[in-house]
């Protein structure tokens, strides 16, 4: 990330395809992972990325340097995503999430989700289930959970990132959490009762 | 199991949801449970089940020659 300068980023605003070039290089990676992990496949992940660049070659006039070039791009990246997303499910975009409904949980299970170490985290069969609770779960909530749980913004920061209010992201990624713990209590559940 | 607090407790467990799971308010949070096993239960399941993903999510496998292939589908070579 160093290697992005101020010469680097006036060159791409002028339209040079070799400093455009290695933006692209230095941040594709990463931002692949990003964009992966709201896709949840390899395909939508590189239309992601490469909208997102496209994006930046479109608009990189009018950024402004008030943060780097990285967080600027990471943010286009989230919103191209959620474009996407909203796209492929207009349904989970249509639901009101910022609601808890506490009589919900006015019983608590008394099973634990075991405790697993790094071999049971590697088991194929495992990775598949965790891969398919991600994929069911509301985009809407999907997107909270990974911009805060996983790639670890801060509540705030996740706020301005989606234009949402603090108390938005925390019931949205409540909710996130409790679909995860539920459907992978039944999983161990089923498990340890099979 | 009904828990006669429950509500109450889960309303304050969830407040807290925003927060890093490790945080100084969640721990007081957690030490408030210490009458509540099935509370406890929850809240661990919780912070287990986000310490699972955050392993899983680690590495995705980036595709070969991917910046390549962007710089030439965006015209810049």
């Amino acid at each position: 990330m160093d290697s992005i300068t101020e010469e680097l980023i006036q060159l791409a605003k002028s339209g040079d395809k070799k400093s455009l070039s290695t933006i692209i290089n230095l941040y594709s990676e990463k931002l692949y992972g990003l964009s992966f992990k709201f896709m949840r496949n390899r395909e939508d992940a590189e239309d992601v990325l490469q909208e997102t660049f496209l994006k930046m070659i479109n608009k990189i006039n009018v950024f402004k340097g008030d943060s780097t070039l990285y967080s600027w791009l990471y943010r286009i990246t989230v919103n191209t995503a959620l474009e996407k997303l909203r796209k492929h499910h207009p349904s989970h975009f249509d639901v009101n999430l910022d609601n808890v409904d506490y009589s919900k949980h006015d019983e608590l299970p008394s099973f634990e989700i075991p405790y697993l170490d790094k071999k049971d985290l590697k088991d194929l069969d495992f990775r598949n289930e965790l891969n398919i609770l991600l994929k069911k779960m509301n985009s809407k909530l999907r997107v909270i959970f990974i911009l805060r749980d996983i790639e670890g913004n801060s509540v705030q920061d996740t706020a301005k990132i989606l234009n949402l209010s603090e108390t938005n992201v925390k019931v949205r990624l409540m909710r996130a959490r409790m679909f995860l713990k539920e459907h992978l209590t039944d999983y161990f559940r089923e498990r340890i009762v099979s | 199991m009904k828990h006669a607090h429950t509500i109450e407790e889960m309303k304050l467990i969830c407040q807290q949801f925003g927060e890093d799971i490790d945080s100084e308010i969640c721990e007081e949070v957690k030490k408030s449970l210490e009458n509540c096993p099935e509370c406890r239960i929850h809240f661990d399941s919780i912070k287990k089940v986000v310490n699972i993903y955050k392993s899983h999510e680690q590495d995705s496998d980036i595709p070969n020659n991917l910046s390549n292939r962007l710089i030439k589908s965006l015209n810049l070579k």
